[in-house]
């Protein structure tokens, strides 16, 4: 078992001995002391973290507390550097301690790889001991440096903050050494006290960063007194007129953007009239944040460097403007022109899409009037293209199943059918078999142990334990169902009486009250339809409507499942004849069915409406299967290809929401091109920023996959030597002196790297123009989690620019 | 002299700059003693590259000392807020270029939290007084030099500060405008404020300046009031009107029997041209570093008389 692994169940068994305990009730002393470890291991592990924002907050803290904390002693030291105050003996000790790790990481290679046995001295390998004896003589040396340069300068709160920093991590050692022991004699096993030290490090040096952090704090505190809104603005209005006197940003990027727009239609051609569109909306997003970002990327590390060179910032910070000032001023500029551009380029974008496309439905809407009589079947397809491209211009909110499948033979299976084809990710059911789809709702088990259990239920034989999370993929019954109707009525019986069945009591009254309001309804009900009937005999149309009109009323609206399916011909099929699909609700509670077939529609949406009357009882669980009816044909689906509608959203807030996207990724990068500017001379500001851009947006993933470390073929040192000796990424490779240096050097540099691509924002994930060109509504969740996201990331970012600002010189 | 009376207090002050690597480069000043005190005109004085500057930048912070400190009224450097009460004209007039001389004017005043109409008040008075009415709506990268230096000064001055910095406040200005800057210090002064000038054009210096320091390599080299840096106590110069120039040779006895027209005896003045050349002159004969006492304070028991 990994060391993690260990540690996630110290935190399992502490928090589970701690509910024992108290679920128990015996008052044993160590109860509130096991429930406090629980909290300092949750806060003080590095790796560790709980669901939900507070777990997203911690893992915030505990990352900018670890960069706060490198910051502070790498300033320190490199001042005491700088200042050449460092003994000659411990410049020995400093150089003796990196080789001394740097041998020992060869050790461990030499010996992970087999290239070389080293007796064990006392249970612990000698590389081992290396590595503790050179870390002792770093943090010795750090001591030393950090004490002495302290003593130089007289700076109260720096000593202070010195002191507490020993506190958090003599406190964090001996948390971590107290948890492991205390997991080891739980669980009746026997670890190292080296594995309790290694813990206590992570966990002393996440509090020394809370430490940092905490001071970092309070000075920004004490600044942020001094930030007035005033000279603030007058930073913005001074950066806003920079951008457009000197490099002309805004005429510029307008410009172009005009330009772009005029020839649009010539190069946009959609392949299908219905995308049009979705075409249409991405492209003009595309193209508003593709020149937002350029300009960001021009503007914003451009400014303080050129303050600084043409030394316009000495009659800036020789009045009485705090660096924060600078530094937020500054953004605030960049965003206002943001906004405004933004505001401009919606508008504009807006009024072009909607005039396009509801020209477009018109026409189409029109040519197949016109040609109805004549044309039927093109007529329809008319129709239908005018139908999609409208469903497009909403803001539907999906509500998304799990999908698996049966094949052919009626196994459960987690995949449909690959049928070759290399970027298709839908995968097929076969056409007149058993083979189908199968889309479930509620909470329920995991594909991959639904599909486990299904094969036993089929077989007879009990289910087995689940090993994957459970799903909450529950359809919002309330949504659906109108109060005062019928089924809603219906709904709310079922659900008392499925309370009533698990063992609640004294809801009989509630019960006998609900059924009260119900029979007037059924009455109704049962007379409109009689209704119904004798006016559909009598064929008199204006009854008919009449009647359904009222039984409209005293019934919930049926309810729209949506399908994109691909089709996959085998053979030509006659021409002209679709191939068909067949639908089976089931709500798998009542046993309530619904069936339908439908021509499935190529490339566009379907729909189905379905009765509310299924949804009553369900608990918001279904079950959708789709088959393939037409035989030797092949239906392509994915899980995201079927989804219950929940409603329908503005286009406009939806359109807005993907161009507050645009804006959030605009903040972010205004906040790391001003922070880069703070330090670095404009080009290298200017590529920093490029690269802070690029990394978010394009390897974000890959650099995820960097900072789990789970790559396979190693890491970069690694990775390069399998390309120059052309091994395949699997291969274990024979351990040669280049392949050792290779790991060695990639072991030194993947623990930093991997700490370092948090520094990354997710841009990609801050664009949220694809659901919006869709036509699928961007949630307020989405909206908040994203705000957020860019929050996390300026605030720092725009903090450690102060902080850089604050102690450099300007004149020098 | 009470401590609130002193506005300016430097303290050892050294300044070394270094490269990339920390590694020393120029040691631009050395061990800096200085107090300048309120209501006075204080010279800064020195060749190219003594230090002057380097000086004035560490008083606002724009560099840290490498030793030593510096307290304007009573207030370390960083300390932000100070900057309320002082105006700071630079070398060089690094003014935003595409600003207008008003909106210049403008943006600097909000820095400071000025009220929209005292802003629009004293950008009309200041313009007026730096003579660039003509010019106001102008983008400075449009200005001379000169005009540019004039709306500098105009900035340095927008907050009404208590103490002015100008580090060569007449460079590339015409004989008028220096002779207006001149008095333009000269009635600040009689506002009461403190003025520190730095600069090389000691004709005008001498002028206007209560107090100079002479700067070279770093180095304080001399410090002390105007008049009594420039007074020649051990020659005496005796002017005498209207006689006949066979008399010449028998000055001495004349004078003996005090048988002239006696204008005037007393101490001649040399020009501060003079003592400039001659201290930057010694000090490169003699370098190391030399005790300088405020002469004023040296010679505050002895008023020169004879
Ligand atoms: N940013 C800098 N980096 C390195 N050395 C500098 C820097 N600024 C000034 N110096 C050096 O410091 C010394 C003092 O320069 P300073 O600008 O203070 O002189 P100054 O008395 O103002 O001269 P001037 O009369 O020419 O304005 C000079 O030797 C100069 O080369
Ligand atoms: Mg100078």
């Amino acid at each position: 078992m990994t060391l993690g692994g260990i540690f996630n169940n110290v935190l399992d068994s502490i928090f589970l001995i701690a509910q024992a305990d108290a679920a128990a009730a015996t008052p044993q002393a160590a109860s509130w002391l096991m429930n406090f470890m629980g909290w300092v291991y949750l806060l003080g592990d590095p790796a560790i973290t709980t669901k939900g924002l507070l777990g997203s907050l911690l893992t915030w803290l505990k990352i900018i507390g670890l960069f706060s904390l490198v910051a502070w002693i790498g300033a320190r030291v490199l001042q005491a550097i700088k200042d050449r105050i460092s003994l000659p003996a411990l410049s020995g000790l400093a150089a003796a301690g990196l080789v001394g790790g740097l041998i020992s990481i060869l050790l461990q290679v030499l010996q992970s790889t087999g290239r070389l046995a080293l007796p064990i001295i006392g249970g612990v390998s000698p590389a081992i001991i290396l590595a503790i004896l050179s870390i002792i003589a770093v943090v010795v040396w750090l001591e030393a440096t950090l004490w002495i340069s302290m003593s130089r300068r007289e700076s109260p709160g720096d000593k202070l903050l010195l002191i507490a920093m020993h506190i958090a991590l003599a406190f964090g050692m001996f948390s971590g050494i107290y948890i492991v022991q205390n997991y080891a004699s739980t669980q009746g096993i026997k670890i190292s006290i080296l594995e309790g030290i290694q813990q206590g490090s992570r966990m002393g040096l996440t509090f020394m960063g809370y430490t940092a952090l905490a001071m970092l704090g309070f000075r920004l505190l004490q600044e942020l007194r001094r930030v007035n809104p005033i000279r603030t603005m007058a930073i913005a209005w001074l950066s806003r007129k920079e951008a457009t006197r000197r490099m002309w940003a805004p005429y510029v990027v307008t410009a172009v953007f005009l330009v772009v727009l005029a020839f649009t239609h010539w190069f946009l051609q959609p392949p299908r009239p219905a995308e049009m569109s979705r075409l249409f909306v991405g492209t003009l997003t595309l193209l508003c944040s593709l020149l937002i970002t350029l300009m960001i990327i021009f503007l914003s590390p451009l400014s303080l460097p050129t303050d600084i060179q043409q030394q316009t910032i000495y009659t800036i910070v020789s009045k009485p403007v705090s660096r924060l000032e600078m530094i937020w001023g500054r953004i605030l500029g960049y965003m206002t022109l943001v906004t405004l551009i933004i505001a401009l380029f919606g508008g504009i974008s807006y009024i072009y899409l909607i005039r396009q496309v509801n020209s477009t439905i018109r026409l189409t809407a029109a040519e197949a009037e016109s040609i109805r009589s004549g044309n039927p079947l093109r007529a329809t397809q008319l129709d239908e293209q005018a139908e999609q491209l409208t469903a497009r211009m909403s803001a539907r909110v999906p509500v998304k199943g799990s999908l698996l499948f049966r094949d052919s033979r009626g196994t459960p299976q987690i995949k449909g059918i690959d049928v070759g084809q290399e970027l298709e990710y839908r995968t097929h059911v076969e056409g007149a078999t058993p083979s189908k789809g199968i889309w479930r709702f509620g909470v329920i088990s995991h594909p991959f142990d639904e599909v486990r259990n299904m094969a036993a239920r089929d077989s007879g034989k009990p289910p087995g334990p689940q090993q994957y999370p459970i799903l909450d993929r529950r359809v919002p019954v309330d949504n659906f169902l109108r109060a005062g109707t019928l089924e809603y009525v219906d709904n709310q019986i079922a659900t008392l009486k499925a309370q009533q069945s698990k063992g609640v009591k004294g809801l009989e009254s509630n019960i006998e009250a609900l059924q009260t309001q119900r029979r007037p309804l059924a009455n109704k009900d049962a007379e409109l339809k009689a209704a119904l009937k004798a006016a559909q005999t009598a064929d008199k149309q204006d009854e008919i409507n009449r009647v359904q009109g009222e039984l409209a009323l005293i019934h919930s609206d049926p309810f729209k499942v949506e399908m994109t399916f691909t089709i996959y011909r085998t053979t030509k099929g006659r021409v002209g004849e679709p191939v068909f699909a067949s639908m089976k609700v089931l709500n798998p509670i009542t046993s309530e069915q619904y069936e339908n077939t439908f021509p499935v529609r190529e490339y566009y949406t379907d729909m189905q409406t379905i009765p509310a009357s299924l949804l009553v009882g369900s608990g918001g669980f279904l079950n959708i299967e789709i088959q393939c009816v037409s035989s030797t044909q092949y239906l392509g689906m994915a899980e995201s290809d079927l989804f219950v509608l929940a409603s329908d959203g503005s286009f406009f807030w939806n359109f807005f929401r993907g161009l507050m996207g645009v804006w959030l990724q605009a903040l972010v990068l205004t906040s790391i091109g001003v922070f880069a500017g703070t330090f670095l001379s404009w080009p290298v500001a200017l590529l920093t920023t490029i690269a802070f851009f690029i990394g978010g947006q394009v390897a974000f993933g890959y650099l995820q996959e960097f900072a789990i470390q789970a790559q396979t073929g190693g890491g970069p040192f690694e990775s390069l030597y399998r390309l120059l000796s052309h091994d395949n990424q699997m291969a274990d490779l024979t351990p040669t002196l280049a392949v050792v240096t290779a790991k060695t050097l990639d072991s030194l540099i993947l623990p930093v790297m991997s700490r370092l691509v948090y520094v990354v924002p997710n841009f990609a994930s801050l664009d949220v123009s694809n659901s919006v060109a869709d036509g699928f509504a961007v949630t307020n969740d989405k909206m908040i989690g994203n705000a957020l996201m860019a929050i996390a990331y300026a605030l720092p970012f725009s903090v450690a620019g102060f902080f850089v600002l604050k102690n450099r010189e300007v004149a020098a | 002299m009470s401590q609130s009376d002193i506005i300016i207090e430097i303290k050892n002050l050294t300044k070394v700059y270094r490269d990339f690597w920390g590694r020393p480069k120029v040691q631009a000043l050395k061990a800096l003693d200085l107090q300048v005190k309120r209501g006075e005109i204080f010279g800064l004085l020195g060749p190219n590259g003594s230090g002057k500057t380097t000086t004035i930048k560490l008083l606002l912070g724009l560099l840290f000392p490498t030793e030593g400190e510096a307290l304007i009224f009573n207030e370390p450097t960083t300390n932000v807020a100070k900057n309320e009460r002082i105006g700071y004209l630079p070398e060089e007039s690094y003014l935003y270029k595409f600003l207008n001389a008003e909106e210049t004017l403008d943006f600097y005043g909000r820095l400071f939290k000025i009220s929209g109409a005292e802003r629009r008040k004293r950008i009309n008075k200041l313009i007026d007084m730096v003579g660039l009415n003509h010019a106001r709506h102008r983008q400075l990268r449009e200005y001379s030099k000169g005009m540019q230096r004039r709306i500098g000064l105009a900035q340095a001055l927008i907050n009404d500060p208590e103490l002015v910095l100008l580090d060569e406040p007449t460079s590339g200005l015409d004989p008028i405008g220096t002779a207006e800057i001149k008095d333009l210090i000269l009635d600040l002064k009689a506002q009461g404020k403190t003025i520190v000038l730095s600069g090389h054009l000691l004709a005008d210096m001498q002028d206007i300046c209560d107090r100079i320091a002479i700067l070279h390599r770093g180095e304080l080299r001399e410090l002390g009031r105007v008049q009594d840096l420039l007074t020649v106590q051990d020659i005496t110069q005796i002017k005498v009107k209207d006689l006949p120039d066979s008399a010449i040779d028998e000055i001495r006895q004349v004078i003996e029997r005090h048988n002239g027209n006696l204008v005037s005896v007393d101490h001649p003045t040399t020009t501060l041209d003079e003592l400039f050349l001659r201290i930057v002159r010694e000090s490169d004969q003699f370098p190391g570093r030399r005790h300088v006492t405020d002469r004023a304070k040296a010679d505050a028991g002895s008023p020169n008389n004879s």
